[in-house]
């Protein structure tokens, strides 16, 4: 939730932040302070109306029980009076009622009106009575009134306690005047007498003090109230309340408990303070505070409303409220306008940046200046530019700089592969297959081969010590050493020596180089060689490819004056030699373990028409994409001897001379020696004209010359009736020339002059091999 | 090889009883029957062949040399041959035909 809330919050803007926070610190630190001003104001505001409170209710209670008491005292005047006249008729009744009133010490007591009811006789149904209405003018008619019709008219008068004692009825509404008035009474007695004699009567108007009461209502904020004994309201705003409704009615139909509690506190004389929710006085909250007037359980209320009580405060914190959001609102409106303009600058540096990363530098950008750290970041990022354009500037040279070596280091690999490929031998007598493969542009292997002489030919595989240009330069120079020295020095040894020697003086960088060079003789196969610390080569003699135990001697260049140990063998026509550096034995793959040299043995084994291709695909297969880490060279010479040369006549005498202009023509291509050419052509001569004169059934006869194994050496074929001359006798040449047989001789000469004569019968065919030692 | 060795060229020279024949060529199957064929014996006593300008000679060869050796011993006289290159005289000799030859110096 918090997180996600954070994820919200992290892709609004900076505005939109500052202005929320601000808010919410405001707004809590404002409903603190308007809490804590609320509180305190409530309180004295309190204080102050419980004080002015007690002393109106105080005030009013005591105003109204000075009313009571003066009427009190007036009717006891007038009935102490009554007593005291013997003659009891309407004129004494009338003037001591009218003494009683007028003694009265309170001259704003206004009497509604005023009875006495005397009992005419003992017989109280039959008593008259006596009315008076009017204070001021007491000159008023007695009415005289029949009990029982005073009763009927009267009937609350039965409620009056048939006692000597003052009864206060509860105030009610005086039909004739249309005045809010409460009667006195008191029924008394003629002295000692048993009977009630009588009963005064004084209504008191109360219309002054429900008067004052209101104008103190006037002032909005509070009203009083004036509760009789019964709870009944004297003066309410409410006319259907005023004088109709208890307190305890309210209660009930306002559902208010707590108006019946004020109404029986009232009654037992307590005062107190409550706070109503709803009074229909002020028509809303109220707090009430009421007063007993002990005397005849009477009470006072002030009202409060509430609201009306704390307006000003709610309008002060109102007014306080409305400033401090008009105060946030322009600082926000401050706040937004600054976030803005620094987010917007922001923004334009971002566009500018977003645009830089797409790599168009091409404008250079103006941010008005406004904060310091807008400021800072645009120089940032105006430097930044500045920079990176100087740096591309620089990578560009750099990078052409880079491109120029590369072509130069192009053109060396050219020289380079130049160097080695470029003169293949045309010879018949071998073969070779060469393949290099460098690490880097330039090698530091190489492998070399070039004749001596006519007949010798050497061949040279090198690795360098290192690799790229150093080990490049150094190779080149081996190279060429070999090659100029191997034409000037007979011995291999020699040339090795001299080779060593040449690359021992001035090698500061302690460079070497492992070989293996190989001379040979193409006409008999002989081959000398030597091995500068180098790779054994695998020889192939017609059982496969093994690796030669052969001897190491000590890498070039590094010791002075060394000798070294040149080997020999005679190669045979077929005979391979595989010839390597240790870039094929040391390719690494992921694991970084060695191709190795049993690998090479292995895959050397197999029969194979390309021998280096199937190397290299192996060492690919082993090294599985793994980069190659040195130079990976192989060589391999194979020896095919002298080519054979092939001749086909029909077995005509008269060809003779076609046949040995063959073999004479080709034995001068082969340089064999005038004393061997004769041999061979007697030889030949011979064969041949034996075979034309006297074998049958011949179509043709086949030639074939070649040099093998040290012998010149023709063949003749011919598909006629089998027949092996060298079966023949040989003629006796110790008899007399007179007695020899012409025949024989030419079979005898073949064998006198060749030194191989060999029949076979193959393929139904007669061969006849004629060789001569070379 | 040249090629008009192959062929055989005969110069006869007589002088009283003896007749002198410079070969030039080759003597094969080929060109021995015209040794045989030109050369008339009447009244030889000695037959003498100059062989200095013969390259090879052949069984062929050998075989009319040997008839020619008949012939002069039939009529009592006699046949040498003198000039021999070492090559051509190497030949005689296998064959046994030393008899011939000029006695070496």
């Amino acid at each position: 939730m918090i997180e996600r809330f954070k994820l919200w919050l992290s892709t609004k803007s900076l505005a939109f932040k500052l202005i929320a926070s601000n808010v919410v610190c405001v707004s809590i630190g404002f409903a603190v302070l308007a809490s804590f001003i609320f509180s305190r104001s409530e309180q004295m505001i309190r204080a102050q109306i419980e004080e002015n409170a007690q002393r109106m209710t105080q005030l009013y209670a005591t105003d109204v029980l000075n009313l009571f008491d003066d009427t009190e005292q007036t009717v006891l005047n007038a009935k102490n009076a009554l007593i005291q006249i013997s003659e009891k008729n309407e004129k004494t009744i009338q003037m001591l009622l009218s003494a009683a009133l007028n003694t009265t010490e309170h001259s704003d007591l206004n009497f509604t009106d005023a009875w006495v009811y005397v009992f005419a006789s003992e017989d109280v149904s039959k008593g008259t009575l006596f009315l008076e209405t009017a204070k001021n003018n007491l000159a008023i008619d007695f009415k005289k009134i029949h009990i029982d019709d005073f009763y009927q008219k009267f009937p609350w008068f039965n409620e009056v306690p048939k006692e000597e004692k003052i009864y206060w009825s509860e105030p009610y509404l005086d039909q004739t005047s249309g005045k809010t008035v409460v009667s006195c009474l008191f029924p008394f007695k003629f002295s000692e007498s048993e009977q009630f004699n009588g009963l005064i009567a004084l209504s008191v108007d109360l219309t002054n003090i429900t008067k004052d009461m209101e104008s103190f209502s006037m002032q909005d904020y509070g009203r009083l109230l004036l509760l009789s004994r019964d709870g009944l309201y004297v003066s309410h705003p409410d006319p259907k309340i005023s004088l109709k409704k208890t307190i305890f009615d309210l209660s009930k139909k306002l559902r208010l408990p707590v108006l019946s509690k004020v109404g029986n506190d009232l009654k037992e004389g307590k005062s107190g303070i409550v706070e109503i929710p709803y009074s229909s006085v002020v028509r809303g909250e109220a707090i009430f505070f009421y007063a007993p007037i002990v005397k005849n359980k009477w009470g006072v209320c002030l009202v409060y409303s509430k609201k009306r009580l704390f307006q000003p405060i709610h309008e002060f914190l109102m007014a306080a409220g409305l400033a401090i959001a008009i105060g946030m609102a322009v600082l926000l409106l401050f706040i937004n306008f600054i976030c803005r303009k620094s987010t917007n600058q922001l923004l334009l540096l971002s566009r500018i940046a977003a645009k830089y990363s797409a790599g168009d530098f091409s404008s250079h950008f103006e941010v008005p200046p406004s904060s310091k750290e807008i400021n800072a970041l645009s120089k940032a990022i105006s430097d930044m530019r500045i920079n990176i354009l100087h740096f591309i500037e620089r990578e560009k040279n750099t990078a052409s700089e880079q491109q120029r070596i590369q072509s130069e280091m192009d053109i060396a690999r050219r020289i380079q592969k130049a160097t080695m490929s470029a003169n293949l031998p045309e010879s018949k007598a071998f073969r070779i297959n060469h393949l290099m493969l460098p690490a880097k542009k330039v090698s530091g292997d190489f492998y070399d081969f070039f004749f001596i002489e006519e007949n010798r030919f050497a061949f040279v595989v090198a690795d360098v010590s290192g690799k790229d240009v150093p080990a490049a330069l150094y190779m080149m120079k081996t190279q060429a050493l070999i090659k100029n020295i191997a034409r000037s020095e007979k011995s291999l040894a020699d040339v090795f020596a001299r080779v060593n020697n040449e690359l021992y003086e001035g090698n500061e960088s302690c460079m070497f180089v492992s070989a293996f060079m190989g001379v040979i003789n193409i006409k008999t196969g002989e081959l000398e060689f030597v091995n500068a610390g180098h790779p054994h080569p695998f020889l192939d003699v017609g059982k496969g490819y093994q690796l030669m135990n052969i001897t190491n001697n000590i890498v070039l260049g590094v010791r002075k004056d060394f000798v070294f140990k040149v080997e020999k063998l005679k190669l045979k026509k077929n005979n391979r030699l595989f010839i390597y550096t240790d870039g094929v034995t040391e390719a690494e793959n992921k694991k970084a373990s060695f191709y190795s040299e049993d690998r090479l043995a292995e895959v050397l084994l197999k029969e194979s028409p390309d021998t280096l291709k199937t190397v290299m695909q192996s060492i690919k297969l082993f090294a599985a994409g793994y980069s190659q880490s040195d130079d990976i060279t192989m060589l391999e010479f194979v020896f095919l001897g002298e080519e054979e040369k092939m001749f086909s006549i029909e077995p005509e005498i008269s060809k003779l001379g076609d046949v040995l202009d063959f073999v004479s023509q080709d034995m001068q291509n082969r340089n064999i020696l005038e004393q061997k050419r004769f041999n061979m052509i007697m030889a030949c001569e011979e064969i041949f004209s034996n075979i034309a004169l006297y074998a049958s059934a011949v179509n043709e006869i086949e030639i074939l010359t070649n040099i093998e194994d040290g012998y010149y050496t023709v063949v003749f074929k011919d598909d006629g009736k089998k027949y092996n001359p060298l079966t023949r006798e040989n003629p006796n040449i110790d008899i007399p020339l007179e007695e020899r047989d012409v025949g024989g001789l030419g079979i005898f000469i073949v064998k006198k002059v060749a030194d191989i004569f060999k029949y076979t019968y193959k393929n139904k065919k007669n061969i006849l091999t004629i060789g001569i030692k070379i | 090889m040249d090629a008009d060795a192959k062929g055989l060229e005969i110069k006869q020279i007589k002088k009283d009883d003896v007749l002198t024949c410079k070969l030039t060529g080759w003597l094969d199957p080929n060109t021995s029957p015209k040794l045989i064929n030109e050369i008339d014996l009447t009244g030889v006593k000695k037959l003498i062949f100059d062989m200095e300008k013969v390259e090879y000679v052949f069984s062929a060869g050998l075989r009319s040399f040997l008839i020619f050796q008949r012939l002069m011993t039939n009529q009592k006289g006699s046949i040498e041959l003198i000039n021999l290159s070492e090559q051509v005289r190497q030949i005689f000799e296998y064959a046994g035909f030393e008899s011939m030859l000029e006695k070496r110096a």
